[in-house]
């Protein structure tokens, strides 16, 4: 292929779409620079969808009008630093080509070039580093190539190829970036725009998912949750003037899962509801039905239960919104099934920032939230985001580790004030004990401890206090040191981290059910890094 | 404990530093005799383009800028506003804040 016209550029855009749509967050994680905020990936994702949204609005009829309707959708939606810039490429790249029908590579390198002149000018002070430098390379690549290419997918492989290098070295010029330890936000959105553009033109993205693919997503995300709404519902309209966005928002009404889209001259509509006829009066004055199906999910949802053999805990409901930050899958999924609305991830050696804290927090819905930040280190960056958080009530409960959270959670009842559940929270959080095990990473001396690399570690409550080779006899051991205390409790739970087996934990739990018999002993999979084994006494 | 003392001179410097730097802003509106004069020859990195009043605790910055046509003014002049605020409180530790943008005009592209 050395031509690009209409049509490949429709794919090309609409693959850029999904992929950049696809990996927005990992763009968003990045973001540090200029301001901390987090929506780099969600800004660019944005502008673009206007572009590409304007574009299909218009329906084309030549490479001219489509370059128009992505310029000036691209002005109209442009969101942040990144998308402003965005918008400014693309405006440089369509007015290099303006009034072509088809565009050969010579030309196409030419206006990636003007695309990235177009940028510059747009500031006074250009900062290296950032997605203007990506851009530069990409256009000086094609520059170089643009002769000895003939092939556009070859060709945009290479500028992909290019694109990640120099993204790669954007924390050499930028030393914000090094600081954090990460490329640029907005580089990488680029380049994700760039990958998904030649996965478009190879047709590996073309499309949006299909409006099958989406109900299908949404029906599994159903599953396996209570029912809400019972009646799955597939309308096919043939009302003319449906507006699928408005229609989304009217229908939000009757229930949940809703999807609208335009086929030629029908509107196919699903929603999840308990009045599917409703949903049909409704649609039917606007125009005929064309068809209607309407299933009851109770059967498949038992179905799907039994399969899955899990029960499924419905999390208390609660007043307030759970934030708690947690490592490993086992506690994740702990944590789920025990009602926490939102997980930050992170703990040892991973510290979210208080960025990724507030965030959680914006998502909340409710007014008051409950912060769990499960480790000393991350008390104070939680407790920065609940100081950020202006519009509503945050309490940061100091648990020190993910077990002891969980007796916290446990403890919330609903029939209760916000404030009494954080009293009565604190209360446990000071009566609960904590051991950990886990191994040093280098030498050192601990309070009189000689500690080598390697050396397994056993603390309590938070304080090392002694060393051993071998975990299992580490645990039993500073029980054993602890005895009397351990005697006064009535349940240990024991969470064994990823590097643990299954068995080795509940023989490990057998020997302690031995050394005290009145002690009832759980034992569940945690998936925790570096700790071998986290055990809380209730 | 001494006195930490920050002027306003610093303030409008550095909101005029981190204005500078924002995606869209191409030209920045002296706000002083010097100023204007630097200006004039090509110096726009020495140019003081903000105006620092502090009331009540609360320091108040107007900026005067110049944006690049063909771009979406009220986006830019929001990301002033973020980009300016995160610097200064960053920097100096002033909470109280507040940043006001005044687009004097939009350069025509070349």
């Amino acid at each position: 292929m050395n031509i690009l016209g209409l049509s490949e550029f429709q794919k090309m855009f609409q693959g850029a779409l999904t992929n950049l749509g696809n990996k927005k967050e990992i763009v968003n994680k990045l973001n540090v620079f200029p301001v901390p905020d987090g929506d780099t990936g969600s800004n660019m994702f944005l502008t673009l969808k206007t572009a590409v949204d304007e574009a299909k609005k218009r329906n084309p009829k030549d490479l001219k009008e489509f370059g128009k309707a992505i310029c000036e959708g691209a002005l109209i939606g442009g969101r942040g630093n990144s998308g402003v810039l965005l918008s400014q490429i693309l405006k440089g790249f369509f007015d290099s080509i303006d009034g072509k029908e088809e565009i050969t590579i010579p030309e196409f390198a030419e206006a990636l070039t003007e695309g990235s002149k177009t940028a510059y000018k747009a500031v006074i002070k250009p900062v290296e580093g950032t997605i203007l430098t990506v851009m530069n390379a990409i256009a000086k690549k094609a520059m170089l190539l643009r002769f000895e290419e003939n092939d556009f997918v070859h060709l945009l492989e290479e500028l992909y190829k290019e694109s990640e290098i120099v993204l790669k070295r954007t924390p050499e010029l930028l030393p914000v970036l090094k600081e954090a330890g990460v490329v640029d936000s907005g580089g990488q959105g680029l380049v994700f725009i760039v990958e998904g553009m030649l996965k478009g033109l190879k047709g590996e993205l073309t499309f949006e998912k299909t409006f099958e693919e989406e109900i299908e997503e949404m029906d599994k995300a159903t599953l396996g949750r209570k029912l809400e709404f019972k009646y799955d519902t597939v309308l096919l309209s043939s009302a003319k003037d449906l507006d699928p966005v408005k229609l989304q928002e009217e229908l939000s009404k009757f229930g949940d899962s809703i999807v609208v889209a335009k086929a030629g001259n029908l509107t196919k509509i699903h929603i999840h509801s308990n009045e599917p006829y409703e949903v049909m009066r409704y649609i039917m004055q606007f125009g005929d039905l064309k068809e209607a199906r309407i299933e009851n999910m109770q059967e498949e949802q038992e179905e799907f239960l039994q399969k899955n053999n899990e029960e499924i805990v419905q999390g208390i409901k609660k007043p307030f919104c759970i934030i708690a930050v947690s490592q490993g899958e086992g506690f994740d999924k702990i944590f789920l099934s025990l009602g926490v609305d939102f997980i930050v991830s992170g703990g040892q050696t991973m510290n979210p920032s208080i960025n990724d804290i507030y965030s959680a927090i914006q998502k909340c819905k409710k007014d008051e939230v409950v912060i769990l930040p499960n480790n000393s280190n991350i008390i104070l960056a939680a407790k920065e985001a609940a100081k950020l958080t202006k519009n509503k009530k945050v309490v940061v409960l100091e648990s020190k580790n993910m077990v002891q959270a969980v007796p916290v959670i446990l403890s919330f009842n609903p029939e209760e004030t916000f404030e009494e559940n954080i009293n009565r929270a604190k209360e446990i959080l000071k009566e609960i004990h904590s051991f950990a095990i886990t191994y040093s990473v280098r030498d050192t001396t601990f309070k009189g401890l000689n500690v080598k690399k390697g050396d397994i570690l056993g603390a309590m409550d938070g304080e090392i206090i002694i060393k051993g080779q071998d975990p299992d006899k580490v645990l039993l051991e500073l029980l054993r040191m602890n005895k009397e205390m351990v005697k006064d409790y009535e349940v240990m739970g024991i969470y064994y981290g990823k590097n643990v087996k299954k068995e080795h934990a509940e023989e490990i739990a057998k020997k302690i059910e031995e050394m005290f018999p009145d002690l009832e002993v759980d034992v569940t999979y945690g998936g925790q890094p570096f700790y071998y084994y986290l055990v809380s006494l209730e | 404990m001494g006195k930490i003392i920050v002027t306003k001179n610093a303030i409008a410097k550095l909101a005029t530093l981190s204005a500078m730097e924002c995606y869209g802003v191409v030209g920045l509106v002296p706000t002083t005799f010097t100023g204007k004069v630097l200006s004039l020859l090509g110096k726009a990195e020495l140019t003081k383009a903000a105006t620092v009043k502090i009331n009540n605790k609360k320091v108040i910055i107007d900026i005067y800028v110049v944006l690049q046509s063909g771009i979406k003014v009220s986006e830019v002049a929001n990301t002033i506003v973020s980009q300016v605020e995160y610097k200064i409180k960053k920097l100096t530790g002033i909470k109280d804040l507040e940043v006001n943008v005044i687009v004097v005009g939009v350069k025509r592209e070349v």
